[in-house]
């Protein structure tokens, strides 16, 4: 199995993914509503590189993980893996596939399987793809275990056996067992201690620089993935709204939702408190998506054109797009502790 | 600035809350264990007291034990815990009930797994009122449910008293948690158990604004509990930290957050990416190793194993005393005073 991808070439590239679900009704002859779940998002990923997806729950980022993996059908769009179209309806492709994309899940305790050993957990994806001779398969085991940090010795145990970080550890060996180009990290550190946390977002580092791993890290904490990320994408409504350079997205977001996002997220220190709740009311209902933006009704900066057109991903600096009317409006760098534009203190 | 978000404000009173070597114990093949282990600590009038720790430290568990709600087979098997000066390890189970939901109310984690899915709104909210208030008639309870869902932001209240559950968002359900707490509406201490953890950053940042609005409305004592540093910093007055089932350290927020003593303490402050600060893709300060097996703890300090000052034959004979150190400040580590001078890695570069 050869690749031809070229460095600099993105290793995973989405094209207009849509993905829409249709509610269940509950009365007859009512009309089944459509919710885009996925609405045409697009992007690209580099080897070597992490992308951030990030957004509040409800805006689709898992459902685009599993539409990249295909564990959910598009209804429309492409996925290429290292120059590869993904045909969904070709076995080979999707075996090719699952042997190039991993995944790593958010809690270690659920998706490693209680009643086998950790050697037999890792010895599965070897026999699944027939990566090397059964004689080998031992020896495979015990390297990919020394290279996430971990001694062969644990291979005897079962997973309950295990601390939460080992879990992921071993969560994170089975996914580079098969040596993938791309693996993507759905809230990998979320469920952990935090004293254990960032043993684990060094290994993960760690293992991007030496494997040239490309990832796509599903989170939600804005701290960790400004450490993380090369580029950063935000959802809203199963659309991405602003995508950018991660040095460029912190210093100065242009869509007003990345900017309340990241007005919201608290700071571990004392003297920057008081900071009014940046936005007010929740992700709307999928089923009942307002007219133009989707974002206008929680927007502080919403004009009349906003419930008039739609605004599209459009480019508003070097490799910085944003889809908003206003964006322009933002362009000036933000500091650190700065307040959310536009809102105003409630109850004062 | 409203002057209840200044994070060391000034406390009123005494004590509200005064616990002294309070242990909660679990029975093991090998006897029992202490998952909380002879717990001193005071909250203060109208004091935010956040308590932080990571999971298995016994913070939870000694929440439950202030509220009398220790899971069997666990046991609160020790000390005094004085609620405005009575002790309420002596208290019957019906005087505690009597206190509980009252005068001492919980908000917990799961807005989704704490609410009953085949109740409406409006009956779980005033089942609180039917048992601390049986005289109020039911328009009574019902205007009051009214009163108090307003005041958590709870839009269109009066739908939403006939909904379920599952047809309100999460930040709708915590809301409603926090309404419950205040119905009876003379709470003096409210525990809050991982209020945001489920929550979204945004919706977070709503329900911690509005926490410390009513707390400072009703004048009431609140215990924070929480594993995340960056929201003990928005909301604290003082933090206790604990670790293995022990408070390791006690101190004012700006003091802790400034100048931490206790390498448990500074080892969780090194180790978390901050915004603008931490330089990108590069490693990030650990603590080695994991917390120790509370069934099984060490013979010296707990924290012995992961410690970077660590020194052989001092921390691992006995585990250190909770020693207060100045006015308003107690640590447990037999090196403290010789500890480098805390300093955050790139702290200066930042800006």
């Amino acid at each position: 199995m050869t690749t031809n991808t070229a460095p600099g070439d993105p290793v995973l590239t989405v094209k207009n993914l849509i993905k829409h679900y249709s509610l269940k009704t509950t009365l007859p002859g009512q009309r089944r509503t459509k919710v885009p779940a996925v609405d045409g998002v697009s992007f690209d990923i580099e080897a070597g590189t992490t992308m951030a997806l990030v957004g509040e729950s409800g805006c689709g980022k898992p459902t685009t993980a599993k539409l990249v993996l295909q564990l959910e059908q598009a209804d429309q769009g492409e996925v290429w893996l290292s120059g590869e179209r993904i045909e969904a309806d070709a076995r080979h492709s999707v075996r090719r596939l699952r042997r190039n994309a991993q995944m790593v899940f958010q809690d270690p305790y659920a998706s490693l399987t209680p009643h086998m050993r950790v050697s037999a957990i890792l010895r599965e994806p070897f026999i699944v793809h027939r990566i090397c001779s059964s004689g080998e398969i031992d020896k495979r085991v015990a390297k990919v275990l020394e290279s996430v940090g971990l001694s062969g010795e644990i291979g005897r145990r079962f997973p309950h056996e295990l601390s939460g970080g080992q879990r992921q550890r071993i969560s994170i060996a089975r996914a580079i067992a098969v040596e993938p180009a791309l693996v993507i990290c759905d809230e990998p550190v979320s469920a952990l201690d935090v004293s254990i946390r960032s043993q684990i977002v060094n290994l993960l580092l760690d293992l991007q620089q030496s494997r040239g791993l490309a990832y796509l890290f599903i989170s939600h904490d804005l701290g960790l993935v400004e450490h993380i990320s090369d580029t950063v994408a935000v959802m809203y409504l199963g659309k991405i709204v602003e995508t950018a350079p991660s040095r460029v997205f912190f210093a100065n977001p242009r869509h007003p939702y990345s900017a309340a996002l990241l007005a919201s997220s608290p700071t571990p220190d004392p003297r920057q408190r008081g900071r009014p709740a940046a936005l007010r009311g929740e992700i709307s209902n999928m089923g009942e998506l307002p007219s133009g933006c989707r974002f206008r009704l929680r927007c502080p900066m919403a004009i009349s054109k906003c419930a008039e057109v739609e605004p599209l991903l459009r480019p508003v600096g070097e490799g910085h797009f944003a889809a908003c009317h206003r964006s322009e409006d933002m362009a000036v760098p933000i500091p650190a502790s700065g307040q959310a534009s536009g809102s105003a203190p409630p109850g004062t | 600035m409203s002057p209840l978000r200044s994070a060391n404000a000034p406390i009123a009173q005494g004590p509200i809350l005064d616990l002294a070597q309070v242990e909660v114990r679990f029975p093991s093949a090998r006897g029992t264990f202490a998952v909380v282990d002879r717990v001193d600590l005071s909250v203060a009038h109208g004091e935010v007291l956040g308590l932080v720790g990571e999971s298995g430290c016994g913070k939870s568990m000694l929440a439950r034990s202030i509220m009398g709600l220790v899971p069997p087979p666990g046991v609160t098997t020790g000390g005094t815990m004085l609620f405005n000066g009575v002790d309420m390890v002596g208290l019957s189970k019906d005087e505690r009930r009597r206190l509980r939901g009252d005068r001492i109310a919980v908000v917990p984690q799961e807005p989704m797994t704490s609410l009953n899915p085949t109740l409406r709104i409006g009956d779980q909210l005033t089942e609180v009122l039917r048992a601390h208030r049986p005289t109020m008639s039911s328009d009574e309870r019902r205007a009051r449910a009214l009163v108090v869902m307003e005041q958590v932001g709870i839009q269109f209240a009066e739908q939403r008293l006939s909904q379920y559950p599952h047809e309100l968002s999460g930040g709708i359900r915590q809301r409603v948690m926090i309404a419950m707490a205040l119905i009876c509406g003379g709470v003096e201490l409210l525990i809050a158990d991982e209020p945001t953890t489920a929550l979204d950053v945004t919706i977070q940042a709503q329900i911690l604004e509005l926490f410390m609005q009513l707390q400072s409305e009703q004048k009431m004592a609140v215990i924070l509990i929480t594993h995340d540093l960056a929201v003990i910093a928005q909301t604290a007055h003082r933090v206790a930290v604990m670790y293995a089932g022990n408070i390791v350290e006690l101190a004012p927020v700006l003091d802790l957050f400034d100048v931490p003593r206790h390498p448990y303490t500074r080892g969780l402050l090194e180790s978390m990416p901050r915004r603008g600060i931490s330089a990108s893709k590069t490693h990030l300060a650990t603590i080695s190793g994991s917390v120790p097996d509370p069934s099984n703890p060490p013979a010296g300090c707990r924290f012995f194993d992961r410690c970077q000052f660590a020194v052989k034959g001092t921390c691992d004979a006995e585990n250190p005393a909770l020693e207060q150190i100045t006015e308003d400040r107690w640590v447990r580590c037999f090196r403290w005073r010789e500890l480098p001078e805390f300093v955050l890695a790139d702290a200066g570069a930042g800006s």
